[in-house]
């Protein structure tokens, strides 16, 4: 197994172990919407009074998957735009939610908010409950900046999460499952190999090096000979929520959340229910301009003003400074302060260090120079900068030729790049026609 | 000089086609072959013209009046045949009266026979045309392809030799641009020219797939 | 710096849409984000960004060329200053119209081939010769072709080979002895190391070599400097160590060979040695300012890792050949610029060969 590219941006602001308190909200915002969801079927009223776990919205597109209640209040559908709000919040008593006859394990899993944590490795998509994995990959140590940390989600549950594997394995069909973990991570990786010593015969660890993106689930089915249309990623917290779901009946309507990065007073873990508002949250408040990322700060989606309340996809925020300030004549200016790929800032002399990133660009826009950074930290091993050039210039057969089917959607390319291109959002262009297409197709 | 009414509506169009709009060197690219052998001084450029323009008179003239007799099958033949007559004529004229000049074009003369620029006209208007529009026709293209060889000449020859018709018009300190003398040199210059030119007619380039 | 930054907000109306100097406006900009990055934000994913632009990626390259620079004002004198000062007037003008008229930014890359140029030219050259040559360079070599990042030959090379072809007398006898400006030789002029090779089968020792003594171009005489700015790319990553590395390893092999076969130029007391040969190669004329910074431009080199080698051999053996066979006793740039036209070609057998298998396999 060889391991080709793959770069660590040593973001400052990680977060600390442990889960800290939050303070009760008020009211909750839950949106409508996600990266990858649309709730437009309502299956409530405005002013009706829902308990917890009960089916407020249904993505009709993504095989109805449902947006839950995670407490006990009265809707209102006025108060936000997109947003169902829920107010007069109680505590629900456990296990209220109900128990419909004949459901088999799978339509559970889809009841209880679980479903929507699968995705299939080759489109990202929601997997339909129908087919069945051949393998499911569940990276365990998240090398972006920054997700939850393993060691915080499995504190005090890894016989949980033994359960859980367990369960998803029976439940999907006798799966085969694969852990990704980081090979230095020697605390998470021992009380791993406990869980897979048991289950061998399907559970197998998969040791990657401790560079962003080789916890990418589509690169470990590439690198272990998968079919990435058979196989299927989720993470962590999804299935300890399977054993919750399955054994305690507990509907999957709260998230142990990281909130992270430099503008990040403390970085810590929260427990936060879906539609938590993001104002709240606190950082909204400082006199800088901040950019709040949902997810990690290569591959997340900058949340919008208009979303309120925590989307009922998100695992992670990570607060940047948005760049507003010019830097005077800052490309001769030794850089101690800043870290590149390159080695052309001073602090190639500080090897441990952690920069302050904020939202800036860095430089101006040029046109390609072939530096070939794109290509030295491709974990995927395809040419990045030709691939983008024949996209650019409409030729996606020529794209696809030269293996841009291997692409994981990493973002590193764009990171490194002198000519600051940006790769990843015409991949990522390239490759929602090519689903759209496909769907249109079918 | 108003061109509509010497020469009529059709015969206006085709001059300016011919010097202008469809000039033959930047637009169609025929003839590049003379054009950067011949055009490093303006004796030869001069005399490589005369000869070229002469020879499209006599084609245009004999191939238009010859136009509804030829078979298609064997036109080509019949375009060498005249091509190659008017030819022999200019090579053995200048042999007779201009040895040196004839010396210095060595092979280009004979090789008129292979100008596309006859060639293309031939086939592409005086095999289609009435006489007195062929006429036009290998005059405008003949006046087309004499001031681009005379320009590029021109300038060359300034710049390689110093000179202009063998007179020397540089100052004492020059120092000749020898590989504007050489035929690679000559595609600098043509290359601009096609350029200023082609910018100017507002001709784009064809486009490839 | 606030002063500056309002200096630069009285001006730019002037440069906006309707303003008087609107033409301008590339130059105008030009000059505004050297001292004041743009405040360019990331729109999408990723959020953060490596901080290394191309006006450092490209600066960091002067930085290399800095032992050199110096080296050569301590040989041939301030003239070589004003080499660079007309390189890059020149130079810059025909970029600055190039960018004006296309309305496009003005690229850093012309600061390198400014500043590459007249360290490639023999001492002597008359600055009307540098200005030729800086026009024929940026015009025909690279903005014809589209600009920075579009050329397929060095821009400094093709600005180098327009004036050795144009100008043969003038480009052979400007060979002036280093440290002759301030009296430290007796010689005004001297032969190059090459062509002493090749006309009278002297081989200059290697430690002269290392310190510059012998004659050669503006910044090609102090190898050390060269050696050691070569390796800084290196290392900061801006050229690809492949080029550099497969060039001089293949100029000495093939170097080798040649002494062994005894193509070696005869000497006064008998034949050179092919090692000492094949050293002689390596460190005398160009190869290694060459192989240092004109190969491994990333732009017109080979972009596939297997094609930078194969670029690198190709330039080794282009250049011994053209040494020890040809009229001319330096193969350098002929060698580079050659090599720059098989480039694209290379790129594709390497990518054909590379992708074959997926090919197949799709049909």
């Amino acid at each position: 197994m060889t391991f080709n590219g793959g770069y660590n941006v040593m973001l400052e602001g990680a977060p600390s172990p442990g889960i800290a308190p939050y303070q009760k909200p008020e009211v909750l915002y839950l949106p409508l919407f996600s990266e990858s969801l649309d709730f437009s079927n309502l299956q409530v009223e405005h002013g009706e009074a829902v308990t917890k776990g009960q089916i407020l919205a249904k993505d009709p597109i993504n095989f109805s998957v449902p947006l839950l209640a995670p407490m006990d209040g009265t809707v209102n559908l006025e108060r936000a735009e997109r947003h169902i709000a829920l107010e007069n919040l109680s505590s629900a008593k456990e296990g209220a939610a109900m128990q419909a006859e004949d459901e088999n394990q799978r339509q559970t899993l889809l009841r209880m908010g679980v479903w929507s944590s699968l995705a299939r490795v080759d489109s990202g998509r929601i997997p339909d409950p129908e087919n069945t994995p051949a393998c499911v990959v569940i990276p365990v140590s998240r090398l972006e900046p920054f997700f939850p940390d393993a060691q915080t989600l499995l504190k005090d549950a890894l016989e949980q999460f033994g359960a859980g594997l367990d369960l998803l394995h029976k439940i999907l069909g006798d799966t085969e499952v694969m852990l990704i973990c980081a090979e230095h991570d020697s605390g998470i990786k021992s009380q791993l190999q406990t869980v897979t010593a048991e289950r061998s015969a399907w559970l197998k660890l998969f040791e990657v090096p401790e560079l962003y993106p080789f916890d990418s689930p589509a690169l470990a089915a590439q690198l272990n000979d998968l079919n990435p249309e058979k196989t299927w990623a989720t993470d962590l917290q999804a299935v300890l929520a399977v054993r919750a779901a399955i054994e305690d009946n507990h509907p999957f309507v709260k998230r142990i959340i990281s909130v992270s990065g430099p503008m990040v007073d403390s970085p810590g873990h929260h427990q936060l229910p879906i539609g938590y508002p993001l104002a709240d949250l606190g950082f909204r408040n400082g006199g800088v301009p901040l950019r709040v990322v949902n997810g990690g700060v290569l591959t997340g989606t900058a949340v919008e003003s208009a979303q309120l309340g925590l989307d009922c996809g998100c695992r992670s925020l990570n607060v940047l400074e948005e760049m507003t300030k010019r830097e005077v004549l800052a490309f001769v200016q030794p850089g101690f302060t800043k870290r590149s790929y390159s080695n052309t800032f001073a602090s190639f002399f500080k090897p441990l260090f952690k920069e302050k990133f904020t939202t800036a660009l860095g430089g101006e826009a040029r046109p390609c120079v072939f530096c070939g950074f794109c290509e030295s930290v491709c974990p995927a091993g395809i040419i990045p900068h030709l691939i983008y050039r024949y996209l650019d210039h409409d030729r996606p057969e020529d794209a696809y030729r030269v293996e841009f089917d291997k692409c994981i959607d990493c973002g590193l390319c764009s990171y490194v790049c002198v000519s600051k291109i940006n790769h990843l959002e015409l991949f990522r262009a390239e490759r929602q026609r090519a689903i759209a297409e496909a769907i249109e197709g079918e | 000089m108003n061109l509509k009414e010497t020469f009529g509506k059709k015969g206006a169009k085709t001059i300016k086609n011919g010097i202008w709009r469809e000039h033959p060197i930047s637009s169609a690219t025929l003839g590049i072959c003379s054009a950067l052998a011949i055009s490093n001084k303006v004796e030869n450029a001069i005399a490589m013209s005369a000869g070229v323009i002469f020879v499209l008179i006599l084609t245009a003239v004999i191939i238009s009046l010859l136009r509804k007799i030829i078979p298609s099958r064997v036109r080509i033949i019949i375009y060498m045949i005249t091509i190659a007559s008017g030819v022999t004529i200019v090579d053995l004229v200048l042999k007779a009266y201009w040895p040196t000049v004839s010396e210095a074009m060595g092979p280009y003369v004979p090789l008129i026979i292979t100008n596309c620029i006859i060639m293309g006209r031939a086939e592409a208007f005086f095999v289609q045309n009435p006489p007195k529009l062929a006429l036009i026709d290998a005059l405008a293209n003949g006046l087309a392809y004499t001031y681009t060889l005379m320009a590029i000449a021109i300038f060359r020859e300034i710049f390689a030799f110093g000179t202009l018709l063998g007179v020397r018009v540089t100052p004492s300190g020059w120092v000749d641009w020898v590989v504007l003398a050489a035929p690679a040199g000559a595609f600098f210059v043509l290359g601009v020219f096609l350029w200023i030119t082609r910018t100017a007619a507002g001709i784009e380039p064809p486009k490839s797939s | 710096m606030k002063w500056l930054s309002d200096l630069f907000d009285s001006f730019r109306p002037q440069f906006e849409k309707r303003g008087n100097l609107a033409f301008l406006k590339p130059l105008y900009e030009a000059i505004e984000f050297i001292f004041f990055y743009p405040p360019a934000r990331t729109a999408t994913a990723p959020h953060v960004r490596d901080p290394l632009d191309i006006k450092r990626y490209m600066s960091i390259v002067i930085v290399a060329l800095l032992p050199s620079i110096c080296a050569s004002i301590w040989f041939f004198g301030p003239r070589i200053l004003l080499m660079i000062l007309v390189s890059y007037a020149v130079g810059g003008l025909v970029e600055v119209i190039f960018a004006c008229v296309r309305k496009t930014e003005i690229h850093e890359g012309f600061f390198v081939t400014g500043i590459l140029f007249p360290l490639i030219l023999p001492p002597a050259t008359p600055l009307w010769v540098v200005a030729v040559g800086i026009f024929v360079g940026v015009f025909f070599g690279k903005e014809v072709f589209g600009g920075t990042g579009h050329n397929i030959f060095n821009p400094a090379l093709v600005g180098r080979l327009f004036i050795t072809i144009s100008f043969p007398t003038i480009l052979t006898s400007g060979w002036t002895a280093p440290g002759a400006w301030r009296g430290a030789v007796d010689a005004v002029s001297s032969a190059t190391p090459m062509a002493l090779a090749k006309t009278q089968g002297v081989l200059t020792p290697a430690t002269d070599l290392l310190l510059g003594i012998p004659s050669g171009s503006v910044g090609e005489t102090f190898r050390i400097g060269i050696i050691v700015g070569g390796i800084f790319l290196m290392l900061t990553r801006v050229s690809n160590w492949r080029v550099p590395v497969s060039y001089l390893v293949s100029v000495c092999v093939f170097a080798f060979v040649a002494g062994l076969f005894g193509w070696a130029p005869a000497t006064a007391e008998g034949g050179a040695s092919a090692f000492s040969f094949a050293l002689f190669n390596l460190l005398g004329g160009s190869v290694l300012f060459g192989a240092m910074f004109m190969a491994c431009c990333p732009v017109t080199s080979c972009y596939t890792l297997p094609g930078k080698y194969i670029f690198g051999i190709g330039c080794g053996v282009l250049t011994v050949l053209i040494r020890v066979f040809s009229g001319y006793v330096e193969g350098v740039m002929f060698s580079i610029v050659i090599m720059n036209s098989f480039a694209p070609l290379i790129d594709h057998v390497v990518l054909q060969m590379r992708y074959r298998s997926v090919e197949t396999q799709g049909n």
